[in-house]
């Protein structure tokens, strides 16, 4: 999967595979090369799910506020 | 006889109502038209038939000093306010003013009788939801693993909702939520419409959102009574995103509290749910990161113990080719000559073989052909001039060619004839 493919997964998606991912490393018949692949692959998919956990969607952030009844001064 | 002033009319009947069966009684009604001013409470007492009809209705009125203690004692036991529509069971005494005409006083309140009768509603509304199987169905939708966006039902700028967003936003943990406020009014009589509402609201923009919070704005906790609704249970057991209340009720649990997907007491509470959620899936990324930096150690590890294996095996593994090649060679050259020897020896026997096969093919030829001569020197000796001369035969030859016949022989010709034991020579006449 491309790295551009990476950012529009959804968390749930994310560790989904991430979960796949680690379950292969810890398999006895994961080979070493495979696990540097593996091993790239999951810390870019931390690195999504991390994000997406801590920091800022502006473009929802947007929607939210456009959408929200809270009154500014309020 | 004098007709009654109706000052004295009415003061007669004041004072027909001294009677103490209409004194100190425990009347049992509901309330309806109930409203407070300046701390007294009027409330019209009403009795329906079992068509819903009015059949007997009393004005009532608590004076500011009792209803304060009432409404106290009242909340205590029900966690509700004095309010309408309830069954109540009050001790009333009959007041007839000249002026204002007839009231009952209430001076105290049972408030269990008004409890009984509020659990009997609840359990109809329970049993209702259950028969039309969707009590649970707000509980049973699962959760995404890490509820992010918000939609909160809550009265703005409500001390709770505050308290919510705080709690929320400023987590320790870094964790970022996203709010958005659908806002109702939380309390009286158009609470339940306005919560209903909001849901509606939330419907029409649902995929923008993990789940609902409905949170009461603090305030008394004697205006949960409308909580107890059946279509506001409706609503969120058979809302497609699960729900949060927060509604805050410290003895029971409102119908919103027992069909949401999630129940906590207070708004403060229902925000620490969504950010341990969070911490769960930080703890959770945390362990497979552990998990990745274990597996990628101990494989480096292992590669490097089977290469340090490998490095002392290789020096042995080459001795020992060597050792073996150089038996192999050995052997080799120990059988070289047994086989040559064999190999020699066998040819040998053939050799010897064929020599005899030779030998005896060459004396069958030459005695064949020894044979074969003998006959043809006889046939050669039978056939010979010698032969045929001894016989008595005789050769003639002129002019170095055989006379066989008279023809071409002139007379003067010298012929010479051969017979058996010499020649003669002759001249033809």
């Amino acid at each position: 999967m491309e790295t551009q493919e990476i950012n529009k997964m959804t968390y749930t998606q994310a560790i989904t595979e991430l979960e796949e991912i680690v379950k292969k490393m810890q398999s006895p018949e994961c080979s070493i090369d495979n696990l540097s692949q593996y091993t790239a692959r999951s810390l870019q998919l931390l690195k999504v799910c991390k994000s997406k956990l801590t920091e800022t969607d502006e473009e929802l952030q947007k929607v939210l506020n456009e959408m929200s009844d809270e009154k500014p001064n309020a | 006889m004098e007709p009654l002033s109706l000052l004295e009319y009415n003061s007669r009947i004041k004072n027909l109502l001294y009677d103490p069966s209409v004194q100190s009684c425990w009347v049992v009604a509901e309330t309806s038209d109930l409203r407070v001013s300046r701390g007294h409470c009027y409330i019209e007492l009403i009795q329906k038939n079992d068509a819903g009809a009015t059949v007997a209705k009393l004005g009532a009125v608590i004076w500011a000093s009792t209803f304060a203690k009432l409404n106290a004692k009242f909340i205590a036991a029900t966690g509700k306010s004095i309010g309408n529509a309830m069954k109540v069971m009050v001790k009333v005494g009959a007041n007839f003013h000249e002026q204002y005409g007839l009231k009952a006083l209430i001076n105290d309140i049972d408030p269990s009788y008004t409890l009984g009768d509020m659990e009997r509603i609840r359990r109809e509304i329970i049993d209702r939801l259950t028969k039309e199987g969707i009590i649970d169905m707000n509980k049973q939708l699962s959760w995404g693993l890490a509820p992010r966006r918000i939609a909160v039902i809550s009265a703005q700028g409500a001390a709770g909702y505050g308290d919510f967003l705080k709690q929320l936003h400023n987590n320790n943990y870094g964790l970022k939520f996203y709010t958005c406020l659908f806002e109702a009014v939380m309390q009286g009589e158009n609470c339940v419409p306005s919560v209903i509402a909001a849901l509606d609201r939330i419907v029409e923009v649902e995929h923008l959102f993990d789940c609902v919070v409905i949170i009461r704005g603090g305030g008394s906790t004697s205006d949960l009574n409308s909580f107890d609704n059946y279509e506001l249970g409706a609503s969120i057991a058979q809302f497609p995103l699960p729900i949060i209340t927060g509604i805050g009720h410290d003895r029971d649990v409102t119908i919103p509290d027992m069909v949401s997907n999630q129940h906590v007491k207070t708004p403060t509470a229902a925000a620490a749910f969504l950010v341990q959620c969070g911490v769960a899936q930080l703890e959770r990324l945390k362990s497979l990161t552990e998990a990745i930096a274990t597996i990628s150690r101990e494989a480096v590890a292992q590669s490097r113990e089977q290469l340090a294996y490998y490095g002392n095996f290789i020096p042995m593994a080459a001795q020992k080719l060597v050792e073996t090649s150089r038996l192999r060679l050995k052997g080799y050259a120990q059988s070289i000559p047994l086989v040559l020897k064999s190999r020699l020896g066998n040819e040998r026997v053939g050799l010897q073989h064929k020599q005899e096969a030779i030998k005896t093919a060459v004396g069958t030829t030459m005695e064949r052909q020894r044979l074969l001569l003998a006959a043809l020197c006889d046939k050669v000796n039978l056939l010979s001039p010698q032969n045929t001369l001894n016989r008595g035969y005789s050769l003639t030859m002129c002019d170095g060619h055989v006379v066989t016949s008279v023809e071409g022989l002139n007379s003067g010709a010298r012929i010479e004839t051969t017979l058996k034991d010499g020649k003669v020579r002759s001249v033809i006449e």
